[in-house]
């Protein structure tokens, strides 16, 4: 399945590696909101980015954690109050741990086509 | 698009101009948390607000390395970082230019999901692994009572050591604790802070411990769901319920609540335990007879452990049913014990509390016994 033509080359990262996991975000309401599942680009920032960070702003922050999750909701919370869960297969894409950056999280980069808002599910208060 | 502002409190946008960023902090979608340099004055940049277009809000206060250093250890919050008497909303488009600015009289004034709550640490890895808050009127920076600090740093330690006792199988004081099982207990204070006084606990530096919390953390739990849960719920153990009654306030005197939370808290949200929680407490321990285990004994002292801070007591006078008992103490009662160890050895009546097995005693006080038959009491000292 291809990625986005707006991709730059060699984008996602040759170590970028088939979904295959549960990653979680923040979003205002569920059912999320198809903007909450936006890239840097699709949202029109870093339109300057070199190197890396040009493949970066094209892939969408998750994280592997509900902890981190529930941390940035406490954070950030104009991000919005809920955690929503996805369990990503190797159709809806590429994901790689973001290097470098606090706090740990993964990129994703979907397939073209990839409905993603849509794949998220309101994830359970608990432990 | 975003929260309004007073329009009287605008400010020049120049004194935003030209800003550069010195570090991201927190990156998540692009950076949300950063300091900036802005003629060659360190700034604290917190993102508040998003557009669907890429713009921003963002929560702006002076700063510098030390306290950002702080920050990154968790000895202070985002919350503290912008609770500065200098505290300026700035607008930015998805280039990063600065299109409005506002002088803000202070972070009370920002909505509540424009602002981190204000126990949130930076990064999640510094999230306290147990944040003990005593509430109490008249608690204020400068007019804490030393009771109160003191309160706020034993009891917590009392608790969590008690519990993992329990979740561990380690009941049963065991003298001076082993070196690793200490430290799981005995954790660094990460932070202080004065909102009634609250003392926050952090993680410890030892690798491979998440087990040994998990357990503890699904005991805390069970008691706390039984403490403000129905009568209709099972009662806890009674270890989990000494574990309470270690968190709850006092009876009496000036705290009237406590509140617990942190990563052992399940949801890490507050919860708060009142006087009348600990009348419950209390209440279960009485009806508990058969597993009431403190214990007034009379011995002679017969083997001492100076490395396991323990001892021997024989001879024994007492509804114990046994002639000999390995107790257990603290250092604060070492030197008294062990002159009554030191020949000529008198007899000595500790008060203490039995292990659940009642194999062994957690000594908790001393004192002289009467000789048998009467007569003079040998002094300990």
């Amino acid at each position: 399945m291809p990625f986005p033509d707006e991709f730059p080359a060699d984008c996602p990262f040759n170590d970028a590696v088939d979904c295959n996991l549960a990653v979680f975000i923040v979003a205002p309401e569920i059912p999320v909101p198809e903007a909450c599942c936006r890239s840097q680009s699709e949202k029109g920032g870093a339109r300057n980015a070199r190197g890396d960070a040009a493949c970066m702003r094209h892939g969408l922050s998750v994280f592997p954690t509900t902890a981190s999750c529930r941390h940035m909701r406490d954070l950030l919370p104009h991000l919005g109050s809920h955690v929503a869960r996805a369990q990503l297969t190797p159709d809806h894409g590429k994901v790689r741990e973001t290097r470098g950056r606090a706090p740990l999280h993964m990129t994703w980069w979907p397939y073209s086509g990839v409905v993603r808002h849509q794949l998220f599910q309101l994830e359970p208060e608990g432990d | 698009m975003f929260w309004p502002i007073d329009p009287e409190s605008r400010t020049t946008v120049a004194r935003f101009q030209g800003w550069q960023t010195v570090e991201v902090l927190y990156e998540f979608s692009g950076p949300r948390i950063f300091t900036a340099a802005v003629d060659g004055l360190l700034q604290f940049w917190y993102q508040c607000a998003e557009g669907d277009g890429g713009e921003g809000r963002f929560l702006v206060v002076p700063t510098n390395s030390r306290w950002i250093d702080r920050l990154k250890t968790g000895t202070k919050t985002v919350h503290d970082t912008l609770s500065q008497q200098w505290l300026w909303a700035v607008d930015i488009d998805p280039e990063g230019g600065v299109t409005d600015a506002w002088v803000l009289p202070g972070l009370e004034e920002v909505p509540v999901d424009s602002k981190p709550r204000p126990d949130t640490p930076l990064w999640p890895h510094l999230t306290p692994l147990l944040t003990y808050r005593l509430i109490g009127e008249g608690l204020a920076e400068g007019r804490v009572p030393a009771s109160v600090v003191a309160s706020a740093v034993q009891k917590p330690v009392a608790a969590l050591k008690r519990l993992l006792e329990f979740s561990n199988n380690n009941i049963g004081a065991q003298g001076r604790p082993e070196e690793g099982f200490r430290r799981l207990y005995d954790l660094p204070a990460q932070r202080m802070a004065f909102n009634s006084f609250e003392v926050a606990f952090g993680q410890p530096e030892q690798q491979g411990v998440q087990d040994s919390y998990a357990t503890s953390a699904t005991h805390l739990a069970e008691a706390l769901e039984w403490l403000h849960g129905g009568e209709h719920l099972a009662p806890v153990a009674i270890e989990l319920l000494e574990v309470l009654k270690d968190l709850a306030p006092p009876a009496h005197g000036q705290i009237v609540r406590s509140e617990v939370r942190g990563l052992l808290v399940k949801g890490n949200r507050p919860v708060v335990i009142g006087r009348d929680d600990r009348q419950k407490v209390t209440r279960e321990i009485a009806l508990r007879t058969d597993q009431q285990r403190m214990r007034r004994l009379e011995g002679r002292i017969g083997e001492f452990d100076i490395d396991n801070l323990a001892l021997t007591l024989r001879e024994i006078v007492g509804d114990l049913g046994a002639q000999e008992l390995r107790c257990t103490f603290t250092d604060e009662l070492y030197d008294d014990l062990w002159r009554a160890f030191l020949p000529p050895s008198p007899r000595v009546a500790v008060v203490g509390r039995l292990s659940p097995n009642r194999r062994s005693m957690e000594i908790l006080g001393v004192e002289p016994a009467p000789l048998p038959g009467g007569g003079a009491v040998l002094a300990l000292n």
